[in-house]
């Protein structure tokens, strides 16, 4: 077992260890006495739940490791409250550095796309936790399972795109504007790599609603598709009812403020989240737009998706 | 219960006095510990370290414990 606490007395962080690995449950608390951490390992290795929590007590990372892989919402490291620094001070740095080094290289192999440790199943999701349900498909629980309403948009041609354009298709969604200088372009050409992934394939799409639909009329996101090699028929971006879009967003692809990180946008919470949906519009996985590792997870993902739906 | 009750330090201590020695301690401080570069294990006086590492503030209160097993972290 290993031991810390914080300046003032207070818990830090409790972890087991098995020869020289971490195994069991580690637990962190930040210094004024909130969790922040419960992490599941065996044999230095995370398996199960995991979940990291902000100081005013809501869940930032709650996520699943099964066969290697992150299944959930795994957001990029919090800045942890820095180490006193007299306690630094106590610290070989040159062991710091090794440490750094060997745990960068660990993260490398981790986040390397393994085929071998690919889950033959993809969960289900309800909720904007989005902790994990493992369900089969034939599963009496889906029946009544947390799945996306009814829609009806306008998409850059005009075009009335509701939620039977999807009908017996995998599709992802994401929320955009197209002034938006900064995560969009990026989200933007991770999005056309599942474009181009599925170009021929027309069971798959990618639809991206404006969340600035007074701005991005048709006009302006048929430009904007134009501009971005955004291919008709099979990505859609679309504007409609500000409130319908709101509303969708929220309360059933869970693209909400808990989940997504704010931009400078007066009105506007943005999400770096994809989100993937199958033929009956259930929930099949979340991933971080931005991220390479991730969105190759999405793309693997369509590909088992499409197979179960055959 | 009454065994629980003692406190950590107590027990420590005397644990200290039963087997404490200068080639066997059974709590030593962070600086006193080289970690292998061959191995990675845990050394203390160029030996694999058996026992508690510890880590304290200046202001004396704890910052770290830890247990060891043949050099290496080990324990529930």
């Amino acid at each position: 077992m290993s031991q810390s606490w914080w300046g003032n007395g207070n818990a830090r962080s409790l972890t087991p260890y098995l020869n020289g690995k971490v195994h069991g449950n580690t637990k962190q608390w930040y210094s004024s006495g909130e969790k922040f951490k419960k992490m599941h390992y065996q044999h230095g290795k995370e398996v199960g739940l995991q979940q990291a929590w902000r100081k005013n007590g809501k869940l930032y990372s709650n996520y699943e490791y099964v066969n290697g892989r992150v299944f959930g919402l795994k957001r990029a490291n919090m800045c942890v409250e820095l180490e006193d620094e007299n306690l630094l001070n106590n610290i070989n740095l040159q062991s710091v550095a090794l440490l750094i080094l060997l745990l960068a290289l660990t993260l490398t192999v981790r986040a390397a796309d393994d085929p071998a440790h690919r889950s033959a199943q993809l969960p289900y999701y309800n909720s904007a936790t989005f902790t994990p349900s493992w369900l089969n498909a034939n599963s009496d629980a889906l029946n009544d399972f947390h799945k996306i309403s009814a829609f009806s948009w306008l998409n850059q041609y005009g075009d009335q795109i509701t939620h039977n354009t999807f009908n017996n298709k995998v599709y992802v969604a994401s929320f955009f504007f197209t002034a938006c200088p900064g995560i969009c372009p990026k989200m933007r050409s991770r999005l056309s790599q599942v474009q181009q992934a599925f170009l021929t394939n027309d069971k798959v799409a990618i639809i991206s609603h404006s969340i600035q639909p007074a701005n991005d009329t048709v006009q302006v996101l048929k430009k904007y598709a134009d501009d971005h090699g955004i291919k008709s028929g099979k990505w859609h971006l679309v504007t409609g009812e500000r409130e319908a879009i709101y509303k969708i967003a929220r309360e059933d692809y869970f693209a909400n403020e808990d989940l997504g990180e704010f931009v400078s946008n007066q009105d506007f919470l943005h999400t770096e989240n994809l989100v993937l949906i199958d033929s009956n519009r259930h929930i099949r996985g979340i991933y971080n737009g931005l991220n390479k590792t991730s969105v190759s997870h999405l793309i693997g993902d369509i590909t088992l998706l499409l197979k179960e739906a055959e | 219960m009454s065994v629980c009750a003692v406190p950590l330090d107590v027990v420590i201590a005397s644990q200290t006095k039963m087997l404490a020695s200068v080639n066997n301690p059974v709590r030593v401080a962070k600086q006193d510990i080289v970690i292998s570069k061959k191995t990675g294990l845990r050394l203390y006086q160029g030996k694999p370290y058996t026992g508690d590492v510890v880590v304290y503030y200046p202001s004396g209160e704890i910052a770290k414990l830890s247990n060891y097993q043949s050099g290496l972290r080990h324990g529930f």
